[in-house]
């Protein structure tokens, strides 16, 4: 891949430049950040003493501290059996990857390009200390995009995510600093001049760098060249070790990428979407970016993927599952060594694997035991299961609540939790997938929670409160009983019971005359000696049902904005109500 | 009497649908001392009102009161001013 010109050379000229526009300096040791130098309690201490920033949760800021705390005791350690010097300029892995000789259109002249590299450095300060926990937590979870951002400074772990896994970076390169690089040409024992007067070396780092990865530019005129590599030094002078050889730039940006296709099923995975193409076969090729689209939205770059032989990339890997039902447009565009991009690849879409989500499961049970209510339900047969949410509604609740969640293999448990004595209540459940999509609700399955055994009314029910004498206007009675097998006997003290007043649901008749009163209703359940009772009143009237009153909704003095109270919320209240139209005068 | 506050404790409520603002109701009804009794729906075009013409007296006239049991049940209307008096005796008659 890399390609070696072999010319003489003749003279170097001209300048040196750092990168995010910043003036170099002296050399000088960025000492507000760590040193291999401090003890491992001076360090500990001063992480300690670090605030969790603005806008980070103190439990992630806490665990990255423990986390830095416990690979410092360990390195430390090490570094001090090892006699570490106090401050060491970035080692092996820290070596530039894209540096670069582009010509640059005068007469021999070629403007040699990179970005820095400096593991563990990741608030861009020049040296790797405690400080940089910060920018870690600041930008945890982020997925990297693009290798230059300041994202991809945390991300040294390389898996394209500022996690935990990057704590490594900055303890295994405690101490380290970067004052600048000097340049060196094969043949030339010297370090290529310093020409700004700012410092001792070709380059010097700038002050301040600013957020993303810091690019640095040197301009060389060469007849002959040779192999040219830069020397990351630390503020001691102390260089570290010697990059590979620049790369020559075509000077021509590669071609579009070839035969770019994308696809999605099972067999690439729930959520995800796989890409791939012809490898580019340009030698100073640096990357592949990814934009992707999702539906109708704009591209946005999604990734950047390394060369290689067969590349390609799945999509929901890295940064969340994507999304089920969204169709997503990529392409991809090749990218130099000199920053220079091809044309975009073709487009191409697919939209990713979802199973169906799970089905509800086919039942419901509850029953009454002497510790609690026993609630199990069927099992729901699928590969991406992930457990059970039950709810329950107590006495008096108007909605159903979540009760708890299980595991994808419990179909069942004993509610035990702040049940009343000789109150029933209602239980429904709905199976969850991996991908936290739900089924439908079961029905619902009533017990009362009866420790004792006594036998108790549990509720008495009517379908309707008023009755006109006389007329074809029936009441649908039920009670609920501790103990289902009890006799259930009703009276009225007018009226009667079509079909009969036994048993736990009955239907009531008005009486034919006698004008409006209130009927008491007795409901008595009885097994062996023990008996039960509860009674209630229906309002028997001379006023004939003219029909329902009608639903509407509109702004009330209550509810003035949406949502709006409905009429039948007063319904449901079971009031008498005087309903008036009407007009102020 | 005050029908809203004689019956109001035993579950008697008043409603209005007005074609008058909010602010512009509970000023009226607080003045006849009926506001902590009512709800007050804004019937901006009178399209509620229109509804229950349809649907039960088939006159605009306004103003148009229903008596409704505890069911949901229209038992009663009546168009013109009502009679506290009698509407009482109804009213009792659904408690």
């Amino acid at each position: 891949m890399r390609k070696t010109l072999v010319l003489a050379l003749v003279l170097i000229l001209a300048a040196c430049g750092g990168g995010g526009g910043s003036q170099p300096s002296g050399v000088g040791l960025q000492s507000d950040n760590g040193s291999a130098s401090q003890s491992l309690d001076e360090a500990l201490a001063e992480l300690d003493a670090i605030p969790s920033p603005d806008g980070v949760d103190a439990a992630l800021f806490q665990e990255l501290k423990d986390a830095l705390a416990s690979q410092l005791a360990s390195q430390l350690s090490i570094s001090a059996d090892a006699a570490k010097s106090a401050n060491e300029p970035p080692g092996d892995a820290s070596k530039p990857y894209d540096l670069t000789l582009s010509e640059t259109g005068g007469e021999d002249e070629y403007a040699l390009t990179w970005h820095e590299v400096n593991i563990g450095d990741y608030d861009n300060s020049g040296s790797v200390g405690i400080s940089d926990i910060t920018p870690l937590a600041m930008h945890y979870g982020e997925y990297v995009t693009d290798r230059n951002s300041q994202a991809a400074l945390v991300d040294t772990s390389g898996n394209f995510i500022a996690d935990i896994a990057d704590i490594t970076g900055i303890a295994m390169n405690y101490g380290n600093d970067l004052a600048g690089y000097n340049i060196y040409v094969d043949g030339i024992p010297d370090p290529m001049p310093n020409r700004d007067g700012l410092g001792d070396l070709s380059v010097m780092r700038p002050v301040t760098p600013g957020p993303e990865r810091v690019s640095y530019s040197y301009s060389l005129t060469l007849g002959v060249m040779l192999d040219v590599t830069v020397v990351a030094v630390d503020a001691e002078g102390a260089e570290g070790v010697a990059s590979d050889p620049a790369i020559v730039s075509s000077g021509a940006a590669p071609l579009a990428p070839a035969d770019f296709v994308v696809s999605a099923g099972e067999g690439t995975g729930v959520g995800k979407i796989e890409l791939s193409w012809t490898a580019n076969a340009e030698a100073d090729l640096l990357e592949y970016r990814i934009y992707r689209r999702a539906g109708a939205g704009e591209f946005d770059l999604a990734a950047y993927v390394l060369p290689a032989a067969e590349p390609s990339y799945v999509d929901g890997n890295g940064a969340g599952l994507l999304e089920p039902g969204v169709l997503y447009t990529y392409y991809v565009v090749a990218v130099n060594t000199a920053g220079m991009a091809s044309d975009p690849s073709a487009e191409d879409a697919d939209t990713p694997f979802y199973p169906p989500p799970p089905s509800a499961p086919e039942w419901i049970e509850a029953e009454g035991v002497s510790d609690g209510i026993d609630v199990s339900w069927g099992a729901v047969a699928s590969d991406y299961l992930a457990g059970y949410e039950v709810w329950r509604r107590g006495p008096g609740e108007g909605d159903f609540s979540l009760l708890l969640t299980t595991s994808d293999d419990q179909t069942g448990f004993k509610d035990s939790g702040g049940l009343v004595q000789g109150e029933s209540y209602d239980y429904k459940a709905r199976a969850l997938d991996s991908y936290e999509r739900y089924s439908d609700f079961t029905g619902v399955a009533s017990a009362a929670y009866n420790p004792s055994g006594e036998l108790a009314i549990v509720s008495v029910t009517t379908d309707r409160m008023t009755l006109q004498e006389g007329s074809s206007e029936r009441a649908h009675l039920t009670v609920e009983v501790t103990d289902p097998g009890a006799d259930v006997t009703w009276e009225a003290t007018d009226g009667s019971f079509e079909g009969g007043n036994t048993g736990s649901e009955v239907t009531f008749a008005p009486p034919g005359s006698g004008g409006a009163k209130h009927v008491t209703v007795t409901v008595t359940a009885e097994r062996g000696s023990d008996t039960a009772d509860d009674s209630f009143e229906l309002i028997i009237t001379t006023l004939e049902a003219l029909g329902p009153a009608i639903d509407f909704s509109a702004p009330s003095f209550r509810a003035p904005a949406e949502p709006y109270r409905t009429f039948s919320y007063y319904l449901h209240e079971r009031k008498v109500m005087l309903f008036n139209f009407g007009s102020i005068g | 009497m005050n029908l809203y506050g004689d019956y109001s404790a035993q579950g008697f409520s008043l409603i209005t649908a007005w074609p008058v603002t909010l602010e512009q109701m509970q000023t009226w009804l607080n003045s006849k001392g009926y506001a902590e009794y009512t709800e007050n729906y804004y019937d901006a075009d009178s399209e509620i009102l229109g509804i229950y013409v349809d649907e039960f007296t088939g006159d605009e006239t306004i103003p148009t009161s229903y008596l409704i049991d505890r069911d949901g049940n229209v038992r009663h209307w009546e168009i013109g001013e009502i009679n506290e008096a009698e509407w009482a005796g109804l009213i009792e008659e659904l408690l």
